[in-house]
């Protein structure tokens, strides 16, 4: 009861004709940064951060406004994901599974619509979800040890080889590249320099934005150069419109994924990355008999996106209740509350109200604004395939290394996002899939730095990895997960 | 046609005009505290010299890419460096040094200080800097920092070996946030936090602080003694945040810019935003910044070499 007048009060707050404005606008800048690819929420967020303060901003409308971005950033990456087979966003890198066959086979639109419906959902439930469990749930995070990271992560890890689409064997070796491309730059636990070759660009490792740019934007462009493809524009009109039925069809999925997408966002050590791909493989691993993953199931692009926009309000749980920052960009959100004078933790929803439960209730509203604004708008972004190449792809190809430039306005990763997008030209003539590389890539780092803390802990006590119930639970699902395609295997 | 159309595309626009804007680059990520100062004082520069003041995240090997970028530029003014202590604690543990931070720059300002705390979780059992140190010698006692290098995990092994404790498990993240969490989950002893950060925690009973590193006491928490007051002179440390141009700046443009960041620093509701970052301002002059640069790279260099940290 106290929630519902709390959350009356946030209503009252957000309903403000200006807060609804900064909500809109918002809503607007994060779809577009959204789909800009390379260019995150986290860079937008810095940018506007001066101009809150600068207009002078109430803490409660600045942080309506910069959250706004942030999860409507998580509306746009989808869309060059499906019509282009470029992620916008690092969560959106498993839509582009079944997002763009189904581009191919001229249903772009229907895949956009779902996943926007499915982004919704995702995004409503969490906030349902972080409205009345925030604070108990912030505590069970904070539980989560780096040994149960390890767990977590090597159980999200054991389902590379479902994203890899033919050939088990090839994701698994993609996954192992990616890994070991995250394995470049100064070792986090002993200071080392790894396979830096002398290089002082590498020294910080690469970052995942020019990795994902080079290996999909640019890969994909040298192809379409090579292959003189013209953008599957006739294709686009044959298409049929997403029917109720397929809404309903993918409703248990939308659901499953925004449960994990929730629970994964919690914890502040994993992400909407994490989020996106265990929820695909589920999908894809429950609905194998009447499944077409990889080919086009509208299923495998509602799964991820649902999941990544659970998870990034999911984010937010540990930021506001704990002061914990869960991704970069939560903790710029963390960064502007403190300009603010206000600090995030236990006692935030009892001293400022007006911005915990403003904040929450602005997140109803925005996620009803983006429905709103992104479906009718199907029809227009699908358009992008009726752009004529030379005018679409210098466009992207331009857009993209303003991405990786924004990243550290560096030179070398421009040069370093060529490499990738040579190398991804080359994997995509050798059917090796690109996906696995990412999910390598940003769960490998992840897995390093928790086991190190866990033996680091531990004193080397490798027993400390299967302490708790709950890594327990894990490293069997990972064990089963490992096991199945050969049991399955022999049955066939 | 369009490979050619692909290949014409400018990668740089190159040549900036005479009176083109300063850039401030800052080495750490957008939203660390380095990053806000830096946004903060931007608009008030751009007030006071009438031209386009522009902030540039150079991240990277723990602030030394940015630092190198800046060092390289012309000393006309228009590169700027925004540095915490990192600017001297970074260069011995490289193998080779990236830069010089005495003799590639141009020592422009001290605006801020940011305290620092020793904090333990409540699981710990001392109340005190000198319960903690005995425990610390009758078993191993982990702590957190940010990474290696940064100003937390030095200023603990300058404690470590200011209070003689034999050995301290230094646990590196990647960032504060996921040591912090470890910290309130008390799988972590210890960690050296800014105060801004540690006092909410406290007041929420999730840690304890000790200390506070600072060599007078805090006004934000008066009840913490220094360390030299708990008995431990000589570890003391603090954050502090300075702008600096590559070497050769001419004396005018300097105190130029001296003197605009000075009068912003003077303002009342400067004083209030820095607060709520963990900073007071100081606004000490281009020599009194050499000297701080100057004394701190030595006393870093001895504790990185008694420590024995290194990038091998």
């Amino acid at each position: 009861m106290e929630t519902f007048v709390a959350l009356g009060g946030g209503f009252a707050v957000a309903l403000q004709p200006h807060n609804i404005a900064l909500a809109f606008i918002g809503c607007i800048v994060g779809t577009a940064i959204g789909v800009l690819p390379g260019i995150g929420p986290l860079n937008a967020i810095a940018l506007l951060l001066p101009f809150c303060l600068a207009l002078r901003l109430p803490p409660e409308s600045a942080l309506i406004l910069l959250a706004a971005v942030y999860y409507g950033s998580g509306y746009g990456g989808r869309i060059t994901a499906i019509l282009l087979n470029m992620p916008g966003e690092p969560s959106a890198v498993l839509t582009t599974l079944d997002g763009h066959p189904l581009a191919k086979q001229g249903r772009g639109g229907a895949a956009l619509a779902i996943t926007g419906i499915g982004s919704f959902i995702g995004a409503t439930l969490s906030v349902i979800a972080m409205t009345f469990l925030s604070v108990p749930l912030a505590r069970v995070a904070v539980a989560f040890s780096p040994a149960d990271y390890v767990a977590l992560i090597a159980f999200a890890l054991s389902l590379l080889g479902a994203v890899g689409g033919v050939s088990a064997p090839k994701a698994w070796a993609a996954g192992c590249l990616g890994i070991m491309l995250a394995l470049i730059g100064i070792d986090s636990g002993t200071g080392v320099e790894r396979f830096t070759m002398g290089s002082f660009e590498l020294l910080g490792g690469i970052d995942f934005t020019i990795l994902a740019i080079g290996l999909f934007a640019i890969g994909e462009i040298l192809l379409l150069i090579e292959t003189r493809l013209r953008a599957q524009a006739e294709a686009l009109h044959g298409g049929q419109r997403l029917t109720f039925s397929e809404v309903i069809f993918c409703i248990p999925a939308m659901l499953r994924a925004s449960s994990i997408g929730f629970v994964i966002g919690v914890l502040p050590g994993a992400g909407a990355s994490v989020a996106s791909a265990l929820s695909y493989t589920t999908e894809k691993r429950l609905n194998e008999s009447n499944g077409k993953f990889g080919q086009g199931d509208l299923r495998g692009v509602a799964a991820p996106e649902t999941a990544d926009n659970a998870a990034q309000i999911g984010n937010m749980v540990p930021m506001l209740s704990l002061g914990i920052p869960g991704s970069g960009t939560t903790a710029v959100l963390l960064g502007a509350l403190l300009m603010y004078n206000i600090t995030p933790g236990p006692l935030l929803f009892e001293q400022r109200p007006e911005v915990a439960w403003g904040l929450i209730a602005s997140m109803y509203i925005g996620n009803c604004m983006l429905l709103l604004l992104n479906l009718p708008l199907v029809g227009i972004f699908a358009r992008l395939l009726t752009v004529p190449a030379w005018v679409l792809y210098p466009g992207v190809l331009a857009l993209s290394f303003a991405g990786v430039y924004a990243v550290s306005n560096s030179a070398f990763d421009l040069l370093l996002a060529i490499g990738f997008g040579v190398m991804g030209w080359l994997f995509r003539k050798m059917d090796i899939p690109l996906v696995p590389i990412i999910l390598g890539f940003v769960l490998g780092r992840m897995l390093e730095d928790n086991l190190r803390r866990a033996m680091s802990l531990s004193g080397g006590e490798v027993s400390a990895l299967v302490a708790s119930p709950v890594s327990i639970i894990l490293w069997v699902m990972t064990l089963a997960a490992v096991v199945w395609p050969f049991l399955r295997f022999k049955r066939g | 046609m369009q490979r050619r159309t692909l290949l014409a595309l400018p990668l740089a626009t190159p040549a900036l005009a005479q009176d083109g804007p300063v850039t401030i680059i800052v080495p750490f990520t957008p939203g660390t505290g380095i990053d806000i100062l830096a946004r903060m004082a931007a608009p008030a520069l751009q007030a006071a010299l009438g031209q386009a003041v522009v902030v540039e995240n150079r991240a990277g090997a723990s602030g030394a890419i940015g630092s190198q970028a800046a060092a390289r530029a012309a000393p006309d003014g228009r590169t700027l460096l925004m540095q915490v202590n990192t600017f001297v604690m970074a260069p011995p543990m490289f193998r080779s040094a990236p830069y010089d931070p005495v003799a590639q720059f141009t020592p422009i300002i001290h605006l801020t200080n940011g305290d620092l705390a020793l904090v333990v979780n409540p699981d710990i059992a001392a109340a005190n800097l000198a319960e903690f140190v005995a425990l610390a010698r009758t078993r191993l006692l982990d702590y957190a920092s940010p990474g290696i290098g940064t100003p937390q995990h030095l200023a603990m092994e300058l404690f470590r070996q200011t209070a003689r404790i034999a050995e301290l498990n230094h646990v590196p993240y990647r960032g504060s946030a996921p040591a912090v969490q470890d910290l309130i989950g008390r799988r972590i002893a210890a960690m050296v936090l800014p105060i801004h950060t540690a006092l909410p925690l406290v007041a929420a009973g999730q840690v304890r602080a000790l200390a506070v590193g600072s060599p007078a006491r805090v006004a934000a928490a008066p009840n913490l003694p220094t360390f030299a007051e708990a008995g431990f002179a000589g570890a003391d440390v603090d954050l502090w945040y300075g702008l600096l141009g590559p070497a050769g700046l001419p004396a005018p443009i300097r105190d130029r810019l001296h003197d605009a960041l000075l009068a912003w620093l003077r303002r009342d509701d400067t004083r209030g935003q820095l607060a709520a970052q963990g900073m007071v301002s100081v606004g000490a002059g281009a020599a009194d910044f050499a000297r701080l640069i100057a004394s701190d790279g030595e006393r870093w260099a001895r504790v990185v070499r008694t420590a024995n940290i290194s990038a091998e």
